[in-house]
């Protein structure tokens, strides 16, 4: 037998302290996405065998969960809170390629074709986010079609997400990628007030809008202050809100 | 100050290596940032990894050395921040592949991580 008790770094009555500092996990039942994710059409004793492979972790705004070029230990799905895609290209240059929220599962695209992350995750605000191991997640799939499905349902508006947005690189203005971001912002992030206006529940630097309809941050700010003295939209803070959705729908040039 | 670290005999290494095929990874590489839940162990096998807490170096990790596994299995956070020194292959032991362990013939690793997973939950 090894003589580990010899080799153990480790202060034990410490390890007792931090156990008992262990916070309550969330269960996937409770889970506030649980609607939205990929194991929706999961039962109670399933859910249970899942949350003994999970591992939950809370980020805080600017934390990072996997970085660009490293290898993918599993599939992180997302609870509650905002997270980033960046991808950096050679020159350093960072462009966001996606923002997901709460029932959205990232890392996956990696963990299928088994090629390092080819993008940045990073917490936009405080983030829950469990973390599935491969071995168990391929065996879900594998055992589940609910789950599977879920995930190809996932992949599909992905890749029609990403589809929409190479056409709408080569084939719109600035003004008209703009105005269709806020109208995607309200669809993903938006959040009806009292008052009529549509609250965009996501702070997103100029610099990271910009990047996002792919445009330098200065014409991106002199094209908020058209829309700001168009009546499309009103900012508060950091805070945007949309106030003529009609309007926007026509400068995005979409045809609903 | 260390937490669960531990510094492995060659014989339980080549077993956990039976486990978890090594990556490559390359310097400046962070595997872990301090005040999470490790999403899986890791077991060094060549080269240098540091760890950090508040930027401030705390420990220097060399060949043959685990970390992670049981906050891993016991759901705490390893309050370090793990940054690859010099290029390094590392094995890494997920929660699924401790739990087949676990549940395997294989005496020796069962032992090792009974002992390493002390007040376990799992």
């Amino acid at each position: 037998m090894l003589s580990l008790s010899l080799c153990r770094l480790i202060n034990v009555s410490q390890m007792e302290k931090k156990t008992m500092k262990k916070p309550m996990p969330t269960s996937c039942e409770q889970c506030p996405s649980r609607a939205e994710g990929i194991f929706c059409g999961l039962e109670s004793e399933e859910l249970k065998e899942i949350a003994q492979h999970k591992v939950i972790n809370r980020y805080k705004k600017g934390q990072t969960l996997f970085v660009q070029g490293t290898h993918p230990y599993g599939l992180y799905c997302v609870s509650n809170g905002n997270i980033k895609l960046t991808k950096t290209d050679s020159s350093g240059k960072e462009s966001i390629v996606k923002v997901v929220s709460g029932g959205d599962i990232i890392g996956h695209r990696s963990l299928f074709t088994d090629s390092n992350y080819s993008a940045t995750a990073t917490a936009l605000d405080e983030t829950e986010v469990c973390f599935i191991d491969k071995k168990f997640i391929m065996k879900v799939i594998a055992e589940k079609p609910t789950v599977s499905f879920s995930i190809i349902n996932k992949l599909s508006r992905d890749m029609g997400a990403a589809e929409e947005k190479i056409s709408s690189f080569h084939q719109k203005n600035v003004r008209e990628r703009l105005a269709e971001l806020l109208l995607l912002l309200r669809q993903s992030h938006g959040e009806m007030m009292t008052d009529g206006r549509v609250k965009i529940n996501l702070k997103l630097t100029r610099e990271e809008m910009a990047t996002m309809i792919g445009t330098a941050n200065e014409t991106l700010i002199r094209f908020i202050t058209e829309f700001k003295d168009a009546g499309l939209i009103e900012q508060e803070g950091k805070t945007l809100f949309i106030i003529d959705e009609e309007t926007l729908i026509e400068w995005a040039n979409l045809s609903l | 100050m260390t937490d669960t670290i531990f510094r492995l005999q060659p014989a339980i290494i080549e077993r956990l290596k039976s486990y978890a095929p090594p990556l490559l990874y390359s310097i400046d590489q962070a595997i872990h940032y301090e005040g999470h839940i490790p999403i899986v162990g890791y077991l060094l096998l060549e080269g240098q990894i540091k760890l950090t807490r508040n930027d401030r170096l705390k420990l220097v990790l060399e060949a043959g050395h685990l970390f992670g596994l049981a906050e891993l299995m016991n759901g705490i956070s390893f309050d370090f921040t793990a940054k690859v020194s010099k290029q390094s292959r590392i094995c890494y032991l997920d929660r699924s592949t401790v739990l087949e362990i676990m549940e395997s013939e294989d005496q020796l690793s069962r032992q090792f991580l009974d002992s390493v997973l002390c007040d376990q939950n799992v």
